[in-house]
């Protein structure tokens, strides 16, 4: 690119934070804004230990993950002063991306009316929990909730069992991804009407689609899905099957006639699979229990990945169920080169997710670790604002910027 | 109506889910879609349900209903010499285009990026693969059970006692779609400042993998292997967990030591939320079973909505863990218009979920239903590429179109 695009990142916790961190990756400028009185919660929700002991806050994976790629200040908003540097460095950027609703903004006096007159052609992206307006939009949530709303969690469980939630929320990063896609669109929107924009995204209707199948079951059919379990509609076997190893897993999806045939030459034909019950996918559907039973004696006698690969070379979907240390050993991934060794100040190196998509020939590219809390200002506040260091220093005495996290109420 | 992405033209070579998802975000915004369906079949997804009425037919799908709003539909048989020819002159007059064959069927259409490349080498192409364009698993087959196991979802979800369970729903395909939809607007900035075209490619497994952060980063910090914790998160937050009540679940999201004492004090537990062991977030995790036990007789005499707004107005995060019906019935998305009602031949008055996202104070604006297969084949190629009607029936005849 050219002119790289400068992005200031007012978020905390998952959403906001990667969505900005996809921005970075792929070469914007991104500076990310905390509070000397209130970090990111996603730098861990303890209290910090004693000032000369171990920087915990530094230490998160979490954090450390989703905020690469960032300048980092933190900056007191709620002062006169504060507010003042936001806005010059509001003046200098193309998009904010906000994980707050436009009325705490408005409160703060950066809402958009505010900013935009600073600067036109802003782009900007709010993201409440539940959208700015409507019944419910001063109710908070998180990833939990927001994909519960949407109808994802009532759909997901055993299928004879309650609903269950999801143990990686996909309410955040899946809001992350639209509220970069929106910061994008807001771009070719500004560069089309040659002003700025404000738009409202609501981490809820940005999930539906993610659930569409069973909202239109109902809206199409009035028909209520529920919990499916490791069960496919149509599809059987379909399911999760124990493997020779200690809570290892393997995943089998059989699609057709054709296939289960395919499926019972590599079991090696055995005498229960020729009962002809089990020739079609509606007669398998029917006796599924037994069917899944005798499939788990087989694959109880090898290893997730061996029958993950017999059954894929016979051109079945299967695959085994990944633990996060298998994630790291995986022979695809690295032979892709998925995954990231990032060395970040007080957390050492260690492994992340890499870039989604791979662009060729302009690759993405780490050119900052996570930000140690309040770690650019000389950058933020002298390159590019152009303070002089006397100033800085007088900003940091007055506690309006801060390198330490500084906790006005030690009490929770 | 000009919109966002009006000037990107894109072509649209992709089928059912991630590819679609990817062209249907960008046609939602503006951006100008073409489809390419086979002849007679089209696109798979119009084989997938659910159904108008539960009967399938090619123009009865509602998930490409939903899928292909606002796009234009030319049958092309891309084997055929001719269809090549149509699609490589489409090709030079788009933006982007988007596929998720299988790698190398694009290569074995004749439509390597080399070819693209002579076509067009102003285009942005957007490949979303299963597994991405390399590696041992580039020719395996996927489902959303497998995405889901390999992509690290599947692991820690379920009962510990119990196999694993998936996610209910489909994300990976449409987290894929959304990657594929960003790095195609990133990659069309990134040409309209330098001239330089691009390859985009998506993994799907990668996207799920991209979406996860607590098992393998944390393995890498600290060694620790997170285990199935039930209807909990995670064993370590219980106090994110689905509790039943009087006439379904709840999900209690309460994230924060504040969220607990405010919930243990709407709960009438007023002795509780002023324990300590109830407001830091490690001596929580020792007292989970003791922290539900409190919660449950006041839930039991509450419906989930009741308690959804007592605790919301308390600033304290729950949801009523909504049923499908009653989250396309619920009166918030209702009033902000979540869901859009598209007049479509086969379907009558179909109601899908509307665009993601729109500029604050402006209404919704109006979506094209999905396109009825190969309804605009002559439109574009007689309009866009100057065939005459006389070519158009000669390739229908050929089996072109």
């Amino acid at each position: 690119m050219t002119k790289p695009l400068r992005v200031v990142d007012l978020t905390n916790g998952w959403a906001g934070p990667l969505s900005t961190c996809l921005l970075g990756d792929f070469g914007a400028e991104v500076i990310k804004v905390e509070s000397p009185s209130h970090m990111d919660w996603w730098r861990g929700a303890e209290l910090p230990g004693p000032p000369d002991g171990p920087k915990l806050y530094e230490q998160a994976p979490t954090f450390n993950t989703v905020n690469r790629n960032k300048y980092g200040i933190a900056l007191e908003l709620t002062h006169p002063r504060g507010r003042a540097l936001f806005r010059e460095l509001i003046r200098i950027s193309d998009v904010l991306i906000a994980n707050y609703p436009l009325r705490s903004l408005r409160k703060l006096g950066i809402d958009y009316q505010a900013l935009s007159a600073v600067n036109p052609q802003l782009v900007m992206v709010t993201l409440p929990a539940f959208g700015n307006n409507g019944p419910d939009s001063e109710y908070v949530g998180f990833g939990c909730t927001t994909e519960a709303m949407a109808g994802i969690t009532g759909v997901s469980g055993y299928e004879d069992g309650q609903p269950q939630m999801l143990s990686n929320a996909i309410g955040d990063p899946g809001t992350a991804l639209n509220t970069c896609f929106a910061a994008l669109v807001g771009l070719f929107e500004q560069e089309r009407r040659g002003k700025g924009v404000s738009i409202d995204l609501s981490h809820v209707e940005g999930l539906l689609p993610m659930n569409a199948e069973a909202l239109l079951d109902y809206t199409i059919n009035g028909r209520v899905q529920g919990q499916r379990g490791n069960r496919h509609p149509t599809m059987a076997p379909h399911g999760c099957y124990p493997c020779k190893g200690d809570d290892e897993w393997v995943v089998i999806a059989v699609a057709s006639d054709t296939q289960w045939e395919k499926f019972c030459q590599v079991l090696g034909n055995p005498a229960w699979a020729g009962n002809q019950k089990f020739a079609t996918a509606a007669g398998r559907k029917t006796v599924e229990d037994e069917l899944d039973r005798s499939i788990a004696a087989w694959t109880k006698e090898h290893e997730h990945y061996e029958v993950m690969e017999l059954l894929q070379q016979a051109g079945i979907a299967a695959g085994a169920v990944l633990s996060g240390p298998e994630i790291l050993s995986d022979a695809h991934l690295a032979a892709r080169e998925f995954l990231l060794a990032i060395d970040k100040a007080e957390a050492g190196t260690h492994l992340y997710p890499g870039f989604v998509p791979r662009f060729h020939p302009s690759a993405g590219q780490v050119r900052l670790p996570a930000p140690c809390f309040g770690e650019h200002h000389d950058y933020v506040f002298g390159t590019l604002l152009g303070l002089p260091a006397e100033e800085i220093e007088i900003l940091t005495k007055e506690r309006i910027i801060s390198t330490v996290p500084i906790f006005p109420t030690l009490t929770r | 109506m000009q919109q966002a992405l009006s000037s990107i033209h894109v072509l649209d070579l992709s089928h059912y889910i991630a590819g679609p998802y990817c062209t249907k975000l960008l046609a939602d915004y503006g951006a100008v879609v073409l489809k390419v369906e086979r002849p007679v079949s089209g696109d798979g997804a119009r084989t997938l349900p659910p159904f108008f009425g539960d009967r399938p037919g090619l123009e009865r799908s509602g998930l490409f209903c939903f899928l292909n709003t606002n796009k234009q539909s030319v049958t092309l048989n891309l084997k055929h010499d001719r269809g090549r020819e149509v699609v490589l002159r489409l090709a030079a007059q788009a933006d982007v285009l988007v596929e998720n064959f299988r790698p190398g069927v694009m290569e074995r259409l004749g439509l390597s990026p080399g070819n693209l490349e002579k076509a067009n080498p102003r285009l942005v192409t957007v490949s979303i693969a299963n597994f991405g364009a390399s590696g041992p698993y580039r020719d395996h087959k996927l489902t959303d059970s497998v995405a889901y196991a390999l992509g690290g979802w599947t692991y820690p979800m379920g009962e510990l006692d119990r196999p694993p369970v998936q996610p209910g729903g489909a994300f990976g395909q449409y987290v894929a779609g959304l990657y594929g939809a960003i790095g195609a607007l990133q990659a069309v900035r990134h040409r309209n400042a330098t001239g330089e075209g691009q390859t985009v490619d998506v993994s799907i497994q990668e996207a799920l993998i991209a979406t996860t952060l607590y098992d393998f980063v944390a393995f890498s910090y600290a060694g620790f292997v997170r285990k199935r914790s039930g209807r909990q998160f995670h064993l370590a937050y219980p106090n994110l967990v689905t509790l039943p009540c009087a006439d379904g679940y709840v999900g209690l999201h309460a994230g924060l030591p504040t969220h607990i004492r405010a919930l243990l004090e709407l709960a009438e537990r007023p002795d509780l939320a002023a324990d300590p062991r109830f407001n830091t977030v490690t001596e929580l995790a020792a007292c989970a079973r003791e922290l539900h036990g409190a919660l449950l007789p006041w839930l039991q005499k509450r419906g989930k909505w009741e308690v959804y707004h007592a605790a919301q107005v308390r600033g304290i995060p729950v949801s009523p863990i909504p049923s499908p019906q009653e989250v396309v019935e619920w009166p918030h998305l209702k009033e902000r218009q979540a869901f859009v009602e598209i007049e479509h031949p086969e379907g009558g008055r179909v109601k899908i979920p509307g665009p993601p996202f729109r500029e604050n104070g402006k209404p919704l604006w109006p979506l094209r239903r999905a396109p009825l297969l190969g309804e605009h084949s002559e439109e574009i190629l007689c309009g866009r590429l100057g065939y005459t009607k006389t070519d158009v029936q000669q390739m229908r005849d050929e089996g072109v179109l």
